[in-house]
């Protein structure tokens, strides 16, 4: 096989590893190493999708007690964040924004997060669950 | 039962006037002066409704059942908008008088009413309101009209549709010749540098890689990358880019992208076992193409096909993936049955257009002399050599007189032992005069006839869906409101009533396209046949005339891919920094609010594509009828004659982009 011919076969398998592995960059748990790349610290990413796309990700956040860095990212249509028993809401955030804030928990055990405006029909069944652990102070 | 079904419409309609009466209520707004015209829009997935209107006492309130998406407002008067959305956050934006939505953004949040203005319409013409914020799936689509009357840039342009066709024809009657051609591989200096790039397998190859990988990328974001079109690379790049690319390139470089395309190359590479060099030893059945699939049909009707599913297609990610696996999967065993390129020849869907409109291109590969191909008995470029492989869309290259089935490979290039072939830019009269030669041929090509009718008339369609007011996308889209990836694939399922609803539109959009268009045409073939008192039959006329649509329909899709490109761009620079629309920003340049490119005269721009495609049509029409005919007087009485379906169609594009 002549040498050409070996190069282009080494190109096609890279360049078609390489498109076909960046899907890796989008499913669980590597989302967040590829955010925590991208953001280049260890804030907390929480996706808005509506109802009909699936809800929140992640539905369930695992947190210790303590202040974290969370950044809320809608991923179809305006959303809002809020965690009623923490007095969090973001308010709306549109589509393509980032919504960064500081979520401080002392209390260990389980908060509902949900979307606080009217994204659709399914918005009342947008829903996460926040857990927290660790040592209340 | 019926009496029932009354009674809900009723109280149907009863609640929703209620609902609209209690907004529009002026009393519990502010009051301005009684030149100013208060104007209540409702928002919503995916459009706008006019409620009210009010200017001084009195208040016109609309139905709901009514289509009331088009504004008009007079030159000069002053206007507010009271606007509410009636389901998720929208926003507002009208093209030239509001601001860039990255300046100032108008949010219309649900429950509350946003006022914006008062707004002096001082420019006359038609402008477009659109929701610059993602509301998902189809808010690409999003659009209501507004028109400052009086509409003078639209009336102006209906009087240059009847001047360019009068130029077309006084153009066209004092001979437009044979036109002339230019050698691109002997122009010094740059024609040996083309030469040995289009003669390297190499550039071929490279060209055709990094198309395999963006291609195969577009399959992964599309199947998982954000469920909503507007923020995944597959759609914009494909369908925005992509889409608009093709178009021009059609008409300024013929098959530059059959050069590159990625959809067979893997077949291709399967059966030569080869992806750069020449290898005659194929890994294929060899079987023989079916003689009756060896034509334009399937892809033409494919076309239309995937004309019928347009709203999904664009706007869906999943089902833009799901496509371009079929096509790549459908090359590849293809190539196993036969080792030529039958499946672009016959059942690519793009092929086919891109291969139809070809022949309207100022780009051409062609022989030096026709005397050398026939002295030549071995015929290289039939059969191969070690440079290349003969030719691989089954044509005989020395022969070629037609763009059509040449999918600008450059093997025959590579194979001319006797550098016979090259490549030509040709004068616009150069290529309505082989265009005219093409038509006179055209016996039995019916499937070339119908590709031009579905690629003319879908061409409307495509406008009147992505940029008009009007509902036909929610019938397309059969209602479903989200868009959708692969693990929310599950939004697109259809119910009853929506699938019933789409069959209209399928109804509508391929009854106007395969029956009522063609025989409209022939109906105007047989009057031309008789006032020119032409002796052949009108089929011949037909066929022969239907290739006036060649750069006709080209035209009127560069119009459409030119306004796609200008509004959409910004969408282009978003997916690069965040391909899956995840929220990131791999350029560091963050994202952006839609920012069209010269508002205020953006739908105008499109209005001279359309009108040259008139020109071109009418000259093509006056030839391809000398030659029938060989009469310059009947020709032009055809000429005239078919005028009215060339004039009335420019009309009507018109109408749909500035009306």
């Amino acid at each position: 096989m002549p040498n050409n011919e070996k190069m282009g076969l080494i190109i096609v398998f890279l360049g078609s590893a390489i498109a076909l592995s960046s899907a890796l960059f989008t499913t669980q748990p590597l989302v967040s190493l590829g955010d925590l790349h991208f953001f280049g610290d260890d804030r907390v990413i929480i996706r808005g999708y509506v109802g009909e796309h699936g809800g929140f990700e992640p539905k369930v956040l695992r947190l210790t007690t303590g202040c974290h860095r969370i950044v809320f990212i809608p991923m179809d249509v305006a959303q809002g964040f809020a965690i009623d028993d923490l007095q969090i809401d973001t308010g709306v955030v549109l589509p393509g924004e980032k919504k960064e804030f500081e979520l401080c928990v002392n209390k260990s055990g389980v908060y509902v997060f949900r979307n606080s405006i009217s994204s659709g029909p399914m918005t009342p069944f947008q829903i996460g669950y926040l857990v927290v652990e660790g040592n209340d102070s | 039962m019926k009496l029932l079904a009354i009674l809900i419409l009723i109280l149907q309609i009863s609640v929703a006037c209620a609902q609209i009466s209690a907004w529009v209520d002026p009393s519990g707004y502010a009051t301005y002066p009684e030149d100013t015209k208060v104007i209540y829009v409702s928002v919503f997935q995916f459009g706008y409704h006019v409620d009210a209107i009010q200017k001084g006492n009195v208040q016109i309130i609309y139905p709901y059942e009514s289509s009331s998406s088009l504004i008009h407002v007079g030159k000069d008067e002053k206007a507010v908008f009271r606007v509410k959305t009636i389901d998720v956050t929208h926003a507002f934006y009208i093209f030239h008088y509001l601001p860039y939505p990255s300046e100032k953004l108008y949010l219309i949040y649900p429950g509350i009413v946003e006022e914006i203005g008062p707004i002096v319409f001082d420019q006359v013409g038609k402008f477009k309101i659109r929701d610059p914020v993602v509301c998902d799936a189809l808010n690409p689509f999003d659009y209501a009209d507004l028109i400052v009357e009086p509409n003078v840039p639209f009336y102006f342009s209906i009087l240059l549709t009847f001047l360019v066709f009068a130029i077309g024809v006084l153009y066209a009657k004092r001979g437009i010749g044979n036109g002339r051609d230019w050698d691109l591989l002997s122009f010094p200096f740059f024609g040996k540098k083309l030469k040995n790039a289009l003669k390297s397998r190499n550039s071929t190859f490279l060209l055709q890689w990094i198309n395999l990988v963006i291609f195969l990328f577009i399959i992964v974001t599309g199947l998982f990358g954000n469920p909503n079109g507007g923020e995944n690379f597959s759609i914009i790049i494909v369908w925005v880019l992509w889409f608009a690319l093709v178009e021009f390139m059609i008409f300024f470089a013929g098959r530059t992208w059959c050069t590159m395309c990625p959809m067979p190359v893997l077949g291709e590479w399967l059966a030569r076992r080869r992806v750069v060099g020449v290898n005659r030893k194929f890994l294929s059945l060899n079987r023989s193409w079916p003689k009756s699939f060896d034509n334009m049909w399937v892809s033409s009707l494919g076309f239309l096909v995937l004309s019928l599913f347009i709203v999904w297609i664009v706007t869906r990610p999943v089902a833009t993936a799901v496509l371009f696996l079929i096509l790549i999967l459908a090359g590849i065993f293809c190539h196993l049955y036969n080792p030529l390129r039958y499946f672009c020849r016959s059942l690519c869907p793009a092929n086919g257009y891109i291969g139809y409109h070809s022949n309207a291109s100022l780009f051409t590969i062609e022989r030096k002399s026709h005397d050398v191909c026939i002295r030549h008995r071995h015929k290289d470029c039939v059969n191969g050599n070690k440079k290349g492989y003969g030719c691989p869309w089954a044509l005989y290259p020395g022969g070629k007189d037609e763009n059509t089935y040449c999918g600008q490979c450059f093997e025959c290039l590579r194979t001319c032992p006797l550098d016979n072939m090259t490549v030509k830019l040709r004068s616009i009269n150069r290529v309505i005069a082989d265009l005219a030669k093409i038509a006179t041929r055209a016996r039995g090509k019916y499937d070339e006839a119908w590709m031009g009718f579905i690629r003319f008339t879908t061409a409307i369609f495509y406008e009147l869906v992505f940029f008009s007011a009007w509902g036909l996308k929610y019938l397309g889209d059969m209602n479903r409101t989200w868009g959708a990836n692969l693990a929310s694939a599950s939004v697109l399922i259809p119910s009853i009533a929506d699938l019933a609803g789409w069959f209209n539109w399928a109804i509508l959009v391929s009854g106007i396209s395969l029956i009522i268009f063609p025989a409209v045409f022939y109906a105007v073939c047989y009057a031309s046949k008789k006032i020119a008192k032409v002796e052949e039959p009108t089929e011949r006329l037909f066929l022969s005339l239907s290739y006036s649509l060649v750069p006709y329909g080209l035209l009127i899709w560069m119009s459409f891919a030119l306004s796609l490109v200008l509004v959409n761009w910004v969408k282009i620079v978003n997916v690069l920094t965040d391909p899956f629309g995840l929220g990131w920003d791999l350029l560091g340049i963050g994202k952006h609010l839609l920012k069209p490119i010269a508002p205020e005269i953006l739908l105008y721009l499109q209005i001279p594509f359309i009108l040259f495609g008139l020109f071109l049509a009418t000259i093509a029409t006056y030839e391809i009828a000398r030659a029938l005919t060989n009469e310059r007087a009947k020709a032009e009485k055809i000429c005239l004659t078919m005028g009215s379906i060339h004039v009335l169609s420019a009309i009507v594009a018109i109408w749909v982009v500035a009306g």
